[in-house]
């Protein structure tokens, strides 16, 4: 379905996929090994570009073995200045040799005058951040012709350019774009303690048919913030929130993203079937 | 401010040391440049101070975590010295590209050679060369050879590094680094005389 200049999805006919992780490259050999255990993978767009026979063999083994869900760092929805025209292009190559249910990326700019920040960036709450997001989702689609899920991300100082809140914002981004919803729910619920809203009553405020896909890991605490560096065990109330979204939403696929400070893989795996009892628990994935 | 000018504005001051504190010292100029009024300079001034370094600190310390693991041996070596010339070095500067974290260490590690490393063992440019040129070879976009002599067994030296006491390795050698495409992979091979007493 067309709307406006945006293909519309209907979210409910995509596969459920299950509970998995983020393929990462120490933890290659374990993950191909683990099949069984793991539902699909999402993987980390740029470490797919550019590559070597090597990295291409590998990719094929994996897609093989799984779904994979290309999840973009680099593309800059959010840039005023336009989104990364050469990224988007070997995005679309990315996506196109593994065909997934949909694709993701971030409601962020990470690059701007020249500069490339190295960390996915705000866009402000209000009438401007939604154009220029508008118009890069609008040209990213166009090149992708694949299901897009959008995800939030943490932020240290609210702008002070913001006209609504997050929750708004989102809403109207999606119902804008016809994208879906990456859910991040440690993003989520960092932004609620660092930033002091309430993270349930935010679930309310999301469209219901929208939530495709979440994300989940644990962050530290330092200086009496949460900062989210993805090396640490998912704690309690990510997990109590998680819940509350599987209870809401017809989410259909959650992935750990765990980065750094790997564990025994089996602890990354008893993650993924936590999460997993906690879907079917509300009623999903059975 | 437009979008433009502010999301200019923010990856400045979040990856510029220098345009952090111009911007407390001085924000009239920073103000007119960017056309900011009152309320904007207040957040940005206070963005500027505590909150701003912790984040672009956060921003350094994840480059740091990847190019020190691309950097591993240097990084036993120089040991606290390495965060430190890592934050120096990077205070005012960006990476870019899919391979940003590669580009980084390759810069970080020229920029270490360029330096006098005052208490650091004197063959410690010798030993980031030696990885440099190894990530030289990751990341370059098309053929790559390059031939170095070295006084000392690298091999040896980089395992020495590891134990307790570092250790001073003399055996000369010649080793080459080689890649026929960016498809192909980076390879390394050392050469070792013949005959060498001792």
């Amino acid at each position: 379905m067309i709307i406006g200049n945006f293909s519309v999805t209907d979210f409910n006919q995509l596969p459920s996929l299950g509970s998995g992780m983020g393929f990462r490259l120490p933890l290659a050999k374990q993950i191909l090994a683990a099949q069984e255990s793991l539902d699909f993978l999402e993987i980390t767009a740029d470490h797919f570009m550019e590559m070597s026979r090597q990295r291409e063999k590998l990719l094929d083994q994996l897609k093989s073995q799984y779904t994979l869900i290309p999840h973009g760092l680099s593309l800059s929805l959010g840039s005023a200045e336009g989104l990364n025209s050469v990224y988007l292009r070997q995005l679309t190559d990315l996506v196109e040799r593994v065909n997934p249910p949909w694709w993701s990326e971030h409601i962020s700019f990470s690059k701007a005058g020249g500069v490339e920040i190295g960390h996915l960036s705000p866009v402000p709450f209000n009438g401007s951040g939604l154009k220029a997001l508008c118009e890069n989702i609008r040209i990213a689609t166009e090149s992708i012709a694949r299901p897009l899920i959008l995800e939030n991300i943490t932020y240290t100082m609210a702008l002070p350019w913001n006209e609504i809140d997050e929750a708004e914002f989102l809403s109207e981004l999606l119902d804008r774009t016809g994208s879906g919803l990456l859910l991040d729910v440690t993003n989520l619920y960092t932004n609620s303690e660092n930033h002091k809203y309430d993270a349930v009553a935010f679930l309310d405020h999301l469209p219901a048919d929208r939530v495709v896909q979440l994300h989940y890991v644990g962050g530290e605490q330092r200086e009496g913030k949460i900062i989210d560096n993805h090396s640490h065990a998912t704690p309690e109330p990510v997990w109590a929130l998680l819940g509350e979204v599987f209870k809401r939403f017809p989410i259909k696929g959650a992935i750990l993203e765990r980065d750094a400070n790997f564990p025994e893989f089996d602890t990354l795996l008893s993650e993924v079937e936590r999460c997993r009892a906690t879907a079917q628990k509300a009623g999903r994935w059975t | 401010m437009d979008l433009i000018q502010s999301q200019q504005l923010l990856a400045r001051l979040f990856t510029d040391a220098a345009f952090r504190e111009q911007l407390i010292e001085n924000p009239t100029s920073v103000s007119k440049r960017y056309q900011m009024d009152s309320a904007d300079v207040r957040w940005l001034q206070q963005f500027a101070g505590d909150e701003g370094k912790r984040f672009a600190w956060t921003l350094i310390r994840k480059r740091l975590g990847v190019v020190a693991s691309l950097l591993p041996q240097t990084q036993r070596v120089m040991g606290k010295r390495f965060g430190k010339s890592f934050h120096e070095f990077a205070a005012d500067r960006d990476t870019h590209g899919i391979n940003r974290h590669l580009t980084d260490a390759v810069d970080f590690a020229r920029w270490l050679m360029d330096r006098q490393l005052a208490e650091m063992p004197n063959w410690l440019p010798m030993l980031i060369r030696y990885e440099l040129t190894w990530l030289e070879a990751q990341n370059a976009q098309g053929f790559f050879f390059k031939m170095i002599p070295y006084r000392h067994d690298m091999d040896a030296l980089v395992k020495a590094s590891n134990a307790e006491q570092i250790t001073y390795q003399g055996r000369p050698n010649l080793i080459i680094w080689w890649r026929w495409s960016a498809r192909s992979e980076p390879h390394e091979r050392v050469i070792f005389p013949r005959y060498w007493p001792g």
